[in-house]
C-alpha cells in the first residue's frame, strides 16, 4: 500500500476537529457553537507524526467529515461525499463522546453508511470526553493536575465501552470486524488516550 | 367551560420545554463567589438560547412560552422555568406555591448573607399584601355570575384541588431529569417508587417543602438506541394524555437536536388529541 488514507466522521459537537488537531498538530478551525467544517476538508500528514511508528506508507491523508446530526437536509447532501470518500479509505473513525447515554443518532448514521463499507476497512471507534465521564455523588471526577481519568472513572469506561459495542454492532453488521479492543477512550482536552487512539488508528489494529 | 378555566385556552399545550445545563454552554463563564454566569456569559447564554429555542419552536409548532433555558445544578433561572410550567399546566393554580431550591444556598457565604438580608428587606416593605389574581377573580367573577354559578365552580376548584398535580418528566438519556426534579420543586421523597405496569416508567410520589403532593411520572428517556426508543415510545404515549403538564427536558450545551426536536413533534400530536387530562 502507497498511501493511507483516514477518515475521520461523526455527529456534530463531538469535538472531532479538535481531535484530528491534537493528533495529528493541525490547526483546523475549531468553535463549540457553530458548525465549521460544512464539506469534507483533507490534507497530508508532516512524516513526524508517523515516522517513528514504523509504517510501509509513502503518504497518510487524513479527511475530516462535515458532522451530522445539525439538520435532517444536510444530512442527506453529506450521503453524496461518502459516497466519494469511502472508496478510497483504508482506515474510518467513527468519534463520539463519553459523556452521553444517547447514541441513537450514531446508531442511525453507521446503519445509513453501513452499505459503504467494505471487508478491508479497519474502524476505530474514538469514545472522546472521557473527562466529562460522569461519576455518583462522593466519587471523584477527572483529575485534571495529572491529566488522568480517576479510579472511579476508569472502572466505568469498561461498562461504557460494552454499552456503545452493544449499540453499535447491529448498526455496523458483518461486513466490518468490529471487536471491543477498537472502541479507545480519550480525551482531546488533556491527552490522556490519544496515543493509543493514533496507534490503532494508523497502525489499523 | 371547566377545561378553559383550568387551562386558559383551548390553543395551549401541556408542554414545557427546558433547556438544561445551560452553565456548561462557555467554560470559564460561571461566577462560582455570585453562582451566576458573569455578565458576558450571561448575555452569550440569553443569545445561544435563544437561537435553540427558535430552532425548537420553529420545527414542532409551539412558541417561546413553551420553552425557557436553565441550569438545575446551579438553580439558576428556575422561577422563570417555574412560571411557564404553572402558565402551561392543567388547572397549574395547584402549582403556584411551589419554592424552588434557593440558588444563593450555592454561593459565597457573604454573597448569601447578603441576598437574605435584601429578601427580608423587600418582605417587611410589602406589608399589607396585594390580593392575588386568583382573588381578583374571583371578584370579577362574583359581578357576572349568579349564586349558584359561583359555587358550581368553587366546587370544582375544590374538587380539582383533591387531585395532586401531575406532571411528566422525560428528556434524552442522561440530560439531568434528577437534579432538575430536586432543585425545582425542591422536593423530597415521600414513598418509594412504584412500577407502573411493566414498563420503566415510575410514578413518583412527592412531598413538597410547601406542602401538599405532587405527582412525578418518570420516563423512560430516549435516544439511547432504535430498539430502545421503539419500546418506549409506547409507554410515552399511553401515559402523556393523562398528565396535567409535560416537562420535557433538552441538554443546552450540544448541537444535536434532532431526537428533541422528533420527540416535541410526537408529544405535541398526543397532547393536541387530548386538550384535557385523560384521568
Amino acid at each position: 500500500m502507497e498511501d493511507l488514507t483516514i477518515l475521520f466522521f461523526g455527529k456534530t459537537g463531538v469535538g472531532k476537529s479538535s481531535t484530528l488537531n491534537k493528533l495529528f498538530g493541525l490547526n483546523w478551525a475549531v468553535d463549540d457553537s457553530v458548525v465549521c467544517t460544512k464539506e469534507p476538508q483533507f490534507c497530508y500528514l508532516d512524516q513526524l507524526h508517523w515516522d517513528n511508528l514504523n509504517l510501509p506508507y509513502k503518504q497518510v491523508q487524513v479527511v475530516d467529515m462535515p458532522g451530522i446530526g445539525e439538520s435532517i437536509s444536510d444530512d442527506e447532501n453529506y450521503m453524496t461525499f461518502y459516497e466519494e470518500w469511502m472508496p478510497k479509505t483504508h482506515s474510518l473513525v467513527w468519534v463520539t463522546q463519553a459523556d452521553t447515554r444517547a447514541y441513537k443518532r450514531d446508531e442511525i448514521f453507521l446503519l445509513k453508511l453501513s452499505s459503504l463499507f467494505s471487508h478491508s476497512l479497519f474502524l476505530t471507534v474514538a469514545l472522546n470526553k472521557i473527562d466529562y465521564l460522569g461519576v455518583d455523588d462522593g466519587e471523584e471526577g477527572f483529575n485534571a493536575e495529572t491529566g488522568r481519568p480517576s479510579e472511579d472513572q476508569l472502572r466505568r469506561v469498561n461498562d461504557k465501552i460494552d454499552d456503545i459495542y452493544g449499540i453499535f454492532k447491529g448498526a455496523i453488521g458483518e461486513k466490518l470486524v468490529f471487536e471491543k479492543n477498537q472502541i479507545v477512550p480519550y480525551t482531546s482536552i488533556y491527552g490522556w488516550g490519544m496515543q493509543d487512539l493514533k496507534e490503532k488508528i494508523l497502525l489499523r489494529g | 367551560m371547566f377545561g378553559s378555566v383550568f387551562g386558559r385556552n383551548n390553543q395551549s399545550i401541556r408542554l414545557v420545554v427546558g433547556l438544561n445545563q445551560i452553565d456548561k454552554m462557555l467554560p470559564n463563564g460561571w461566577d462560582e463567589r455570585l453562582n451566576m454566569p458573569d455578565e458576558r456569559a450571561e448575555r452569550e447564554i440569553q443569545r445561544r438560547s435563544n437561537d435553540i429555542i427558535n430552532r425548537l419552536a420553529r420545527y414542532a409548532d409551539i412558541s417561546a412560552s413553551n420553552i425557557e433555558y436553565y441550569s438545575a445544578l446551579k438553580r439558576y433561572r428556575l422561577l422563570p422555568l417555574l412560571s411557564k410550567i404553572i402558565r402551561n399546566a392543567y388547572a397549574g393554580f395547584k402549582l403556584d406555591h411551589v419554592q424552588p431550591a434557593d440558588p444563593f444556598e450555592l454561593a459565597d457565604p457573604e454573597v448569601r448573607e447578603f441576598a437574605e438580608e435584601q429578601r427580608r428587606e423587600r418582605e417587611k416593605k410589602r406589608g399589607t399584601r396585594e390580593p392575588s389574581a386568583k382573588d381578583r377573580m374571583f371578584d370579577e367573577m362574583k359581578k357576572i355570575l349568579s349564586e349558584d354559578e359561583l359555587n358550581l365552580i368553587l366546587d370544582k376548584f375544590r374538587q380539582e384541588r383533591q387531585l395532586p398535580p401531575k406532571v411528566a418528566i422525560f428528556g434524552k438519556a442522561g440530560v439531568g431529569k434528577t437534579t432538575t426534579i430536586n432543585s425545582l420543586f425542591n422536593a423530597r421523597w415521600k414513598t418509594s417508587h412504584t412500577v407502573v405496569g411493566t414498563t420503566q416508567a415510575q410514578m413518583k410520589e412527592f412531598e413538597l417543602s410547601t406542602g401538599g403532593t405532587l405527582n412525578v411520572l418518570d420516563l423512560p428517556g430516549y435516544g439511547r438506541s432504535v430498539s430502545e426508543d421503539r419500546e418506549y415510545e409506547k409507554i410515552y404515549q399511553k401515559m402523556i394524555p393523562s398528565c396535567d403538564l409535560v416537562f420535557l427536558i433538552v441538554q443546552a450545551n450540544t448541537r444535536d437536536f434532532a431526537d428533541d426536536q422528533e420527540m416535541i413533534l410526537k408529544v405535541s400530536e398526543w397532547l393536541k388529541d387530548s386538550p384535557q387530562p385523560q384521568r
